[in-house]
């Protein structure tokens, strides 16, 4: 679903990839203030973090794991509570905001409204922390509006208004306000939200390019489990009450770690196919006879409704067999859903291309049934249970 | 906007606001050629005695009172508007200027009931200096209120409605204290409330162009961070602006700004809310450091232009200044209004 090849990195060259940019020391993240008990609330504690130039890192986590939290304190929106923070090296706790500025960016989830302002407007805000009080822009300044522009994929809207502007559009004028910063490090709070697949592709491919080739640090939170395996350096998942891992994805995966944060109630986490599945565990199962492409889709319609499909021994045969006897075949499982009991077999459904149209044909109980759609098999088969 | 027709309009607008000047200085129920009127302007002595005392005691204070209580106005209109997020933020329509007015009844009853020293009601510098100075304590207590519930509401109607409440509070309470006047200062106050220029003295003058120029140098260093702000406080900081003492700054500014004005003019309404819209529109801009010093002197050309229609040259009769102001004002608020619908429209579609 997701074309692999995009989200490999380039090979131009690397500058200073691997210098560690950011290092967290027992960090405690969270919010101090009367009101709170014993004056604050602690969202996650004792972490000890690294970024390094190069590096694309997505943070993930449920909702309310502290990811917002933890984003805001790295780039100087709010104290830690307690323990160390260095920025390229040096402590951050004295730094002015201004200093913050000149080392972290952030992209916020939140929508905004830019009060008049053109795209490139916007983009020169980011060159704020390192212009004089007058706020000129000198020839190096503008070169750096111009890369960010461009980095993010904004140069064609530079002279929008940027409230007229699509969500897609206002997400990748911020991200050049935010590269005119030309920050160590680059936060981005969900930044895939409110974009539709081929833009959240796209722009976890820009940012990764922009990582490799400006030796930035990347990290951003995201509910695209999905996309971040894929396109990930390396996760950092967090989940409320347990310590945060880091690894690379994959590791993740194989470790159970991925499963283990994520795993809650009926949605479960499959490493073979590295997706969710959001089933209660089948009662019944359905056998089902078709070219792949047929097959897979089948069982998909299937699984949804509540039944296990499995692949019927002589799927690969061309002469469709119609013995459909109950509890024959013991087939391979499609469904990575752990079965705790054997469910009750309804039969064979069999699939077939036949000129323009599909026929699906049903087996059970002596009965044979043709359907022209899957939504007509899935109302019999409803009727049927 | 390229800096080089920014200074271009700048220029322009003040060459306009000069003339609207000069305008304000010839007419009147009594016509005074331009010649007379620039004589006066550079300290001679115009040919008629009379013509002499209409243009010094008269003519001049009002207008110049015009103009720089328009660029007053209109600069604080511009940094409420920014400072609140607010399109239709301005010193009347969020209370601030009635905040004002409290400041001022509060002192002329703490003079009366002689909890004020007498020196307060005596006229001269100190005097107008303490009544300024009433006025914009009054509006940054207004202002302080209403930026303290704007954290806890959404919405940029909900804040005027919370402003125009404020602002009838206030009112109120002015009403309360001039139960207790004498009825020579409830005369005083209720021509004073209606808004004018005409009543401003020499000795205010100081006092009024002391609150513009060291509101505008309160602004001036503001103006870059004012463009972050644009993208609301959570950028700006990221952006590295000092948060905390940028809203002091703009608070302080806009009080005096505003109250200022209308402790010797009155409340007077729109004008701080429309200029900074027709300044943005004029100079296609949204920069703070083109739009500061375009509402300065736009402000003051449209504040002199009011006045000027206020008196209705040439019938003998006389409106009252808010009423022009909100005939070319409240188009304006109608404007920006149905320009924002149809934007977030379009963003939704």
């Amino acid at each position: 679903m997701i074309p692999q090849g995009n989200m490999q990195g380039t090979t131009e060259s690397i500058p200073e990839t691997g210098r560690i940019l950011l290092r967290t020391t027992g960090l405690s993240v969270g919010y101090s203030g009367r009101g709170l008990p014993e004056g604050r609330r602690t969202v996650l504690s004792g972490l000890d973090l690294e970024l390094c130039a190069g590096e694309m890192v997505c943070l993930l986590g449920p909702n309310g794991a502290g990811k917002s939290t933890l984003l805001r304190t790295l780039c100087g929106l709010q104290a830690p509570l307690s323990g160390g923070l260095e920025v390229d090296g040096q402590n951050a706790s004295g730094f002015a905001p201004e200093s913050w500025a000149r080392r972290a960016a952030i992209v916020l989830t939140e929508r905004v409204d830019g009060g008049g302002l053109t795209v490139q407007d916007v983009a020169a805000l980011g060159r704020h922390p390192h212009t004089g009080w007058t706020g000129r822009l000198r020839a190096a300044d503008c070169a750096a509006v111009e890369n960010a522009l461009r980095d993010s994929g904004a140069w064609e809207l530079r002279d929008r208004i940027f409230d007229r502007l699509s969500d897609g559009e206002k997400q990748k004028a911020l991200l050049a306000r935010a590269l005119a910063q030309e920050p160590s490090l680059l936060l981005l709070d969900e930044p895939t939200a409110f974009l539709d697949l081929p833009r959240r592709v796209e722009t976890l491919r820009t940012l990764r390019r922009m990582a490799r080739t400006r030796g930035r640090a990347v990290l951003l939170s995201t509910h695209d489990l999905d996309l971040a395996l894929r396109a990930a350096d390396k996760l950092w998942l967090m989940h409320p009450g347990g310590p945060l891992l880091s690894g690379l994805p994959e590791d993740l995966v194989l470790s159970g770690a991925f499963a283990r944060v994520f795993d809650q109630g009926d949605v479960v986490f499959d490493p073979a196919s590295g997706e969710f599945r959001i089933h209660a565990p089948p009662t019944r199962k359905i056998r089902v006879r078709a070219d792949a492409v047929l097959t897979s889709w089948a069982a998909r319609a299937l699984e949804r409704e509540g039944f296990a499909a499995t692949i019927d021994a002589a799927a690969n045969s061309n002469q469709p067999t119609h013995s459909a006897l109950p509890g024959d075949g013991a087939d391979p499982s499609l469904s990575a859903v752990t079965e705790s009991k054997s469910p009750a077999d309804l039969g064979l459904l069999e699939g077939r291309q036949s000129g323009p149209d599909i026929l699906w044909t049903w087996h059970a109980a002596g009965q044979v049934e043709t359907f022209t759609t899957l939504a007509a098999v899935l109302a019999r088969l409803r009727s049927f249970v | 906007m390229k800096a080089g027709r920014a200074s271009l309009g700048l220029a322009l607008l003040a060459v306009g606001g000069a003339l609207l000047f000069l305008f304000g200085l010839t007419s009147g129920s009594e016509r005074i050629p331009w010649g007379q009127c620039l004589a006066v302007l550079f300290g001679r002595h115009a040919a008629d005695p009379v013509w002499d005392d209409i243009l010094r005691q008269i003519r001049l204070p009002r207008c110049l009172a015009a103009w720089l209580g328009g660029a007053c106005l209109a600069l604080s209109g511009l940094e409420l508007q920014t400072l609140f997020r607010n399109p239709l933020a301005g010193p009347f329509s969020l209370g601030i200027s009635s905040g004002a007015t409290l400041g001022v009844a509060l002192a002329v009853a703490g003079t009366v009931g002689g909890v004020l020293p007498a020196w307060l009601a005596a006229g001269g510098l100190w005097a107008q200096l303490g009544m300024a100075g009433s006025a914009v304590i009054g509006s940054l207590a207004v202002m302080l209120l209403v930026l303290a519930v704007a954290r806890r509401v959404r919405g940029n109607a909900t804040l005027l409605i919370l402003g125009l409440m404020f602002g009838q509070v206030a009112s109120a309470l002015v009403s309360v204290l001039q139960a207790f006047g004498t009825s020579e200062q409830i005369r005083a106050f209720t021509f004073w409330s209606f808004g004018s220029y005409a009543g401003v003295t020499w000795a205010q003058m100081p006092v009024l162009a002391g609150a513009l120029v060291v509101g505008a140098l309160l602004a001036a260093p503001c103006a870059k961070h004012l463009n972050a702000l644009l993208l609301g406080w959570e950028y700006a900081r990221s952006l590295g602006v000092p948060v905390q003492t940028l809203r002091l700054l703009l608070l302080f500014s806009a009080s005096l700004l505003s109250g200022a004005v209308t402790a010797f003019c009155g409340p007077i309404a729109f004008l701080g809310l429309a200029v900074p819209h027709i300044a943005r529109g004029l100079f296609r801009t949204a920069d703070h450091r083109i739009l500061l010093p375009a509402c300065a002197v736009l402000g003051g050309a449209i504040s002199l232009a009011a006045d000027l229609a206020s008196r209705l040259p040439g019938t003998g009769r006389a409106l009252p200044l808010n009423a022009v102001m909100a005939l070319v004002g409240a188009p304006v608020v109608i404007g920006v209004l149905l320009r924002r619908n149809s934007n977030s429209e379009r963003a939704r579609e």
